[in-house]
């Protein structure tokens, strides 16, 4: 096989299995590609390290020691033993590892196979038929080496994306995987949810970005542009029902969840300290009043009831400040409150 | 390493010093282990200078251990069958066996397969059996065979034939009856099958060379041919002999005439499409997985993947076997 189809197979799959885009990890696996082939002297390794090279080849066949498990053993055994004592070189061991292991796999399908099962002497190919394996410097080589930088470039650009996984979130648009990119970076970044679906009040459709406040069942919290929030998810109590979501990691921002206790105090003031510029708050929990009034409550059947009250009591769930403020600043409350607090670094 | 263990103690004990023991330790532990199971694989890979191997015509003989064994066979009135692939180096062995026991003054017929009665003329030829009654006519191949048989039961005398798998199974008949009466045969023969004569003598298999034996031929071969490869283009070729000296000759004869060849016709290949489609087995589980931690992603992945390499199994499965014949 060329060394050239060697680079590629250990770098994608460097990239592919460790998850990564770093140009010295996939480099390194792209190199140890290179390895297997110091049996002979001819080999790019080969030629940079000619005394191991005449050892090799004086005495065994080509692909045999060197194109092994108990060969991908050693240099695994020799690269994390250099990785235990300096652990930032764990992920350039990992590289070794994986990358000579598919600078020698590869040539299983090549005509004369590999002794990968050494010191046994047996030969190991796929498949079995020669004609089908594929001949080195031949066009059908050549045609594998296409379609191999195709598939490298994706995994990089798919890895440089966030990964595989993420890449077939954003391509299936489950909320599980909304979840997923919620719980990495929900706390240091706003999410931005894509949304495709319907009102569950009118059928009308829905197709925007909203940011993520909170996960609320199997679903999220949301919140649109002109400050409307909405539960959007399959359940039957949502707003907005989910066809497909996708999730963006956004600008920076820092959540905090504070608690907040109420001892008959006006709720505007307790919360007066949270309205920081900058700041989106939302507040939830539950208080206890005396003789509310209802009836200037916002109650807009096309957004999430943010405030539940009776005539004694009061339930915040994912409350925007100012409208609590607004609203019920003036009434006097005891109970317990947790307010969240996206702090991002430019509105 | 007793050199990084002189080092370490004038130096200390440190990170970089363990680790420059540890690779000391392993590159003396490969060395022995390498030239043990060379050894273990073909005897000794780099045999002591002070052994000769032994030589019949233009032949070395690498299997000295089945030289002895066969000849101690036959001596003890025994017969014994060698089994081994096309170019393991059977007739060589028959030779050297045949020149042994002839240096020893026994009487020895080695005959290779043609008709019956071409086999049996050769035989009483070797063995010089008159062929002709006393009114000078030719014997029949009934009373060649019954006077051969005669002869085996009065003399000692031993009886060696090559490529055995190809005489006709009236001849191996005749062979199992010489047999039962002790006559002391030995046979040679690419896959035999399990039946008659083959399946009556106790066998050797001869295993394939070790890899000094074969690159000393190939470079034997080389000189004879009067090319000079370096050792990367032995190395090279050295993969498709596969332990057959046949072979082994027969790519330095390729390389010789120019031939562009990269597969070899030995029988170490082995197929493992089966081990590459466990891969598969790995993404059922991932399903698996998804499905146990309700990870809506994981599971659908899972399941595509196990799906595709499905479908390349199957696709693995059908294709064309390879043809047995040379196209």
């Amino acid at each position: 096989m060329l060394g050239i189809s060697h680079l590629l197979i250990s770098g994608a799959a460097t990239s592919l299995l460790l998850g990564t885009a770093s140009p010295t990890i996939i480099a390194m696996g792209a190199i140890a590609g290179l390895l297997p082939d110091i049996d002979i002297s001819t080999s790019p390794a080969g030629r940079v390290l000619p005394w191991i090279s005449s050892f090799f080849e004086s005495r065994m066949p080509h692909r045999s020691c060197t194109h092994s498990l108990v060969a991908s053993a050693a240099i695994a055994i020799a690269g994390y033993s250099v990785a235990l004592f300096s652990p930032n070189l764990l992920n350039l061991a990992h590289a070794l590892s994986v990358g000579y292991f598919f600078g020698w796999f590869a040539d299983v399908f090549t005509r004369g196979g590999v002794e990968m099962f050494w010191p046994s002497p047996v030969r190991c190919v796929c498949p079995g038929n020669r004609n089908l394996r594929l001949r080195t410097g031949s066009n059908a080589e050549y045609f594998v080496l296409v379609i191999l930088i195709a598939i490298a470039l994706a995994i990089f650009n798919i890895n440089n994306s966030g990964g595989i996984l993420t890449q077939f979130n954003r391509l299936i648009a489950s909320p599980s995987g909304v979840q997923h990119i919620f719980n990495d970076s929900g706390s240091t970044h706003l999410i931005k949810a894509n949304i495709k679906g319907v009102r569950t009040g009118d059928r009308s459709k829905v197709n925007g970005q909203f940011l993520i406040i909170q996960v609320q069942g199997t679903g999220f919290l949301v919140q649109s542009d002109d400050g409307r929030i909405y539960k959007a998810s399959t359940d039957p109590d949502s707003q907005i029902f989910l066809e497909e979501i996708t999730a963006d990691v956004g600008r920076p921002a820092i959540t905090n969840i504070e608690a907040l206790t109420l001892e008959d105090e006006p709720i505007g003031q307790a919360i007066a300290k949270f309205n920081r510029t900058g700041a989106m708050v939302f507040i939830s929990g539950q208080l206890t009043v005396d003789g509310l009034e209802t009836a200037g409550l916002p109650r807009d059947p096309y957004q999430f009831a943010s405030i539940k009250a009776t005539d004694t009591s009061i339930t915040l769930e994912a409350a925007p400040l100012a409208i609590v403020q607004n609203k019920l600043g003036e009434e006097f409350a005891t109970g317990q409150l947790q307010v969240r607090v996206i702090n991002s670094a430019s509105q | 390493m007793v050199a990084t263990g002189v080092i370490i103690a004038i130096n200390g004990l440190n990170p970089l010093s363990l680790i420059a023991l540890g690779m000391a330790g392993t590159i003396a532990i490969a060395h022995s282990v390498i030239s043990k199971v060379s050894s273990k694989n073909g005897e000794a890979d780099n045999p002591p200078p002070t052994i000769e191997i032994p030589t019949t015509g233009e032949f070395k003989i690498y299997r000295q251990a089945e030289l002895n064994r066969t000849t101690a066979s036959l001596l003890a009135n025994g017969a014994i069958l060698i089994a081994g692939e096309d170019g393991s180096g059977k007739s060589v062995l028959a030779i050297a066996v045949v020149e042994k026991l002839q240096a020893e003054g026994f009487l020895v017929a080695f005959v290779e397969p043609t008709t019956p009665k071409q086999m049996l003329l050769e035989i009483a030829h070797q063995f010089d059996i008159p062929v002709e009654n006393l009114e000078g006519k030719s014997l029949t191949v009934d009373k060649l065979k019954r006077a051969i048989a005669g002869f085996l039961e009065e003399n000692t005398a031993f009886l060696v034939l090559d490529d055995a798998h190809c005489c006709d199974v009236k001849f191996r008949m005749w062979l199992k009856q010489l047999r039962k009466n002790h006559a002391p045969m030995l046979l040679l023969a690419t896959d035999p099958p399990r039946s008659d004569i083959f399946i009556n003598i106790p066998r050797i298999e001869l295993k394939p060379l070790p890899e000094y034996a074969i690159r000393e031929i190939m470079v034997n071969a080389a000189g004879e041919r009067a090319i000079a490869l370096k050792p990367s283009e032995l190395s090279k070729l050295q993969e498709r002999a596969g332990g057959n000296p046949m072979l082994a000759a027969r790519a330095v004869d390729e390389e010789y005439l120019g031939l562009d060849v990269e597969s070899g016709d030995h029988r170490r290949y082995f197929d493992i499409t089966p081990l590459i489609l466990l891969i598969g087995i790995g993404f059922v589980i991932v399903r698996l997985i998804g499905r146990g931690t309700n990870d809506q992603a994981l599971y659908i992945f899972g399941g595509i993947a196990a799906a595709v390499f499905m479908g390349l199994s199957r696709i693995l499965y059908n294709l064309p076997r390879e043809n047995q014949r040379i196209q």
